[in-house]
């Protein structure tokens, strides 16, 4: 009901509040209409956003955490400060951001550093524990040397050594018991998903293990500004004026600056939604050439203006379709899990796999997952709707 | 002193008289206000009351089934107060359509109904005033899975007489408030929204027990129904004719009880066949059951 309201009430926001906002003595600008981009300018801007390096603010948040934790160990190796933790929203491509980080901080560090070869969970849950075991064993003998060299291993994704099954949790018991009993001289690197680690802890109380954990932190405005920028430059993106009701609330700031704090807030600063968020936002403005211009405008401003524009209006995210009981339970073993495929799915909410099957397919309709190849993730624009959603439903989201 | 006495007694017999007569009088003039107008107005009101009431139940049932899960039982336990608030305003409105509610017609009129509902409708007088102390005693709510007697479900309905639970079988059941004066009531969530469920397990005396723990608990915690936050726990008996293990945990929402058991003993069994744990012998429990 309040769902009902609310879109009907940014529908119809500039209708309502354009009587307010009309100023007589302002230089109208000709009515823009908006459109779809045209193909090979989409293909453009997602080819430009594809190829986006991780966000420079996620990258100098773990190189400083890493430091801290790194040189901590270094001074006295031991059991509990030999690894550390970095958690993203589990729609982040965490093993990215760590596999990017990572590549300057070991050369500046000048350490061997070992990453575990795993690109997703393995297919069948009960060999996960045996894969792992075949790497570090096989590691333990590539480094019988008595005088072992301080090494370190990088798991770039945690959520692909386990799955919530009753045989996929095996791989986390064997984890522990390395973390717990292994050599002094490995440090090691952990990526995750904050959804997964909060199930991880509950259920094998992994975070005794560890060392320190940290959450990348949200991303600011400015941050976001940066990070968009030669996308921005490239498609020479110009940005639409933010409605009264937030000029009112947000300050006089420029269109631009509007823009960005509002990606940033629903985003919750996180980059995977932002970015979706900034490509649904991106639009194509014609400008009518039987509006006239008055008269005040100037020749260049006109010539400007008469061209075809790529606007980015103010972003939002979309609502979020109704959800029914095994929906949500769906989603909740996504976010777990980070990406899965429709066997793992299946084995993870204990259904039969052509049920599962069923309800991706109506999902995928509705925009909420996406597939690519045979993993399926949450689309990361839904995100927070659904984090909201779940934690309304008594799911464990966090630690509150 | 005799003559005093008689004099006392014929005193008091002509003053109960004289205020019985009054009563009669008082009760007559009442009844001959009654107007076909008033008995249309008062027809039309208990109308509106029915219309309102249907209203009210599935305002609120539908209002409480699409908010959050963790808000449903509070939207809902507030119907039987939104109920008792209109049949109150309905009762005293009509009684005073009637009535003319002075002190003295309440006087005169509820000794006459506490005379008719004392012999004619105990039960359901008893019913309702059980009714209302449960509102505020709160032995069982909307939504809450109960027990009393026999049958056992989710309260779905608080009336003003009765309460309706669902049966796992999908039956209605209604059952009276005056129930709670006579009756135990054992409610598995009361008021919220978890309630914890016991599922058991069968296995011959030779088992290994870790291993059947291990397997019970990593089967509650990898269920896509428990609630995580709440605790899980294995307990276990030991019976003549094998072990008996009990797995205790809590599904995110009371309404998955029996699915979420299912789902517990389809993973476990599967689980005990590839560890090939021994069940207790049939013809043992045969002779328990004798016994």
């Amino acid at each position: 009901m309040f769902k009902g309201f609310r879109s009907w009430l940014a529908n119809n926001r500039n209708f309502i509040f354009s009587r307010y906002t009309k100023d007589s003595e302002e230089t109208q600008e000709p009515e823009q209409t908006l459109v779809q981009l045209p193909p090979e300018l989409r293909k453009k801007l997602v080819e430009g956003i594809e190829n986006l390096p991780s966000n420079p603010a996620d990258k100098e948040a773990i190189v400083s955490a890493l430091d801290e934790a790194f040189e901590s160990w270094q001074a006295n190796p031991n059991n509990s400060n030999n690894s550390i933790v970095i958690l993203s929203s589990p729609v982040a491509a965490v093993s990215r951001i760590l596999s990017e980080t990572l590549e300057d901080w070991t050369k500046q560090k000048q350490i061997p550093l070992k990453l575990l070869p795993l690109t997703a969970r393995p297919t069948a849950a009960d060999k996960i524990k045996s894969k792992l075991e075949y790497y570090f064993e096989q590691k333990e003998s590539e480094n019988d040397d008595p005088q072992q060299q301080p090494e370190v291993i990088v798991i770039p994704n945690l959520s692909w050594c386990f799955l919530r099954s009753l045989e996929g949790l095996e791989g986390i018991e064997y984890l522990q018991s390395l973390l717990c009993d292994g050599s002094c001289d490995r440090f090691w690197i952990i990526g995750g998903g904050q959804v997964g680690w909060e199930y991880l802890n509950l259920v094998c109380n992994l975070e005794a293990y560890c060392g320190k954990v940290m959450t990348l932190p949200k991303i600011e405005p400015e941050e976001f500004q940066e990070w968009l920028e030669p996308i921005i430059q490239d498609l020479d993106i110009t940005f639409g004026k933010p409605g009264i009701e937030r000029q009112l609330l947000k300050g006089d700031k420029s269109n631009q600056s509007h823009y960005f704090h509002r990606l940033a807030d629903i985003s919750e600063g996180i980059s995977s939604v932002a970015v979706q968020a900034f490509l649904t936002s991106i639009h194509y403005a014609k400008i009518d050439e039987q509006e006239k211009f008055p008269e005040n405008v100037e020749a260049d401003v006109q010539s400007k203006l008469a061209e075809d524009l790529v606007v980015a209006q103010i972003p939002n995210l979309p609502d979020l379709p109704d959800l029914e009981l095994a929906d949500q339970y769906l989603l909740y073993s996504l976010l777990l899990h980070g990406d899965l495929t429709i066997s793992a799915l299946a084995e993870s909410l204990g259904d039969e796999r052509s049920q599962v099957q069923n309800r991706v397919l109506v999902l995928r309709h509705q925009g909420v997952v996406e597939q690519q190849e045979k993993v399926i993730k949450i689309n990361p624009i839904h995100y927070p709707n659904i984090k909201q959603e779940l934690a309304r439903n008594n799911f464990v989201i966090n630690r509150d | 002193m005799n003559h005093f006495i008689n004099i006392n007694f014929y005193w008091l017999a002509q003053s109960a008289g004289d205020a019985a007569q009054e009563t009669a009088e008082q009760t007559k003039q009442i009844v001959s206000k009654i107007t076909t107008g008033k008995v249309a107005l008062a027809v039309l009101i208990l109308i509106a009351t029915y219309l309102i009431l249907k209203l009210l139940d599935w305002l609120v049932i539908w209002l409480s089934e699409r908010i959050a899960r963790a808000w449903r039982l509070q939207v809902k336990q507030f119907l039987p107060f939104l109920r008792l608030l209109l049949f109150t305003f309905v009762t005293v409105f009509l009684m005073n359509l009637f009535l003319n509610l002075s002190k003295e017609n309440v006087l005169a009129v509820t000794g006459t109904v506490a005379v008719a509902l004392g012999f004619a409708f105990k039960d359901f007088a008893s019913s309702i005033i059980a009714g209302i102390v449960g509102l505020f005693e709160s032995p069982y709510r909307v939504g809450d899975r109960i027990k009393i007697g026999d049958y056992y479900g989710e309260v779905i309905s608080y009336g003003i007489r009765a309460i309706k639970i669902q049966t796992p079988d999908d039956n209605t059941v209604t059952i009276p408030h005056n129930k709670i004066w006579t009756e135990a009531i054992s409610s598995a969530n009361a008021g919220a929204l978890e309630a914890q469920v016991v599922t058991k397990f069968y296995f011959a005396h030779e088992i290994e027990i870790k291993l059947v723990k291990k397997i019970l608990y990593r089967v509650a915690q990898t269920s896509k129904y428990t609630h995580l936050k709440l605790p899980i726990v294995v307990v276990m008996e030991e019976k003549s004719w094998g072990s008996l293990f009990k797995l205790k945990a809590y599904p995110l929402d009371a309404r998955d009880e029996f699915i979420y058991k299912t789902d517990l003993i389809t993973r476990a069994k599967e689980a005990f066949a590839k560890q090939q744990l021994a069940y207790p012998h049939l013809l043992d429990v045969e002779e328990l059951q004798i016994k």
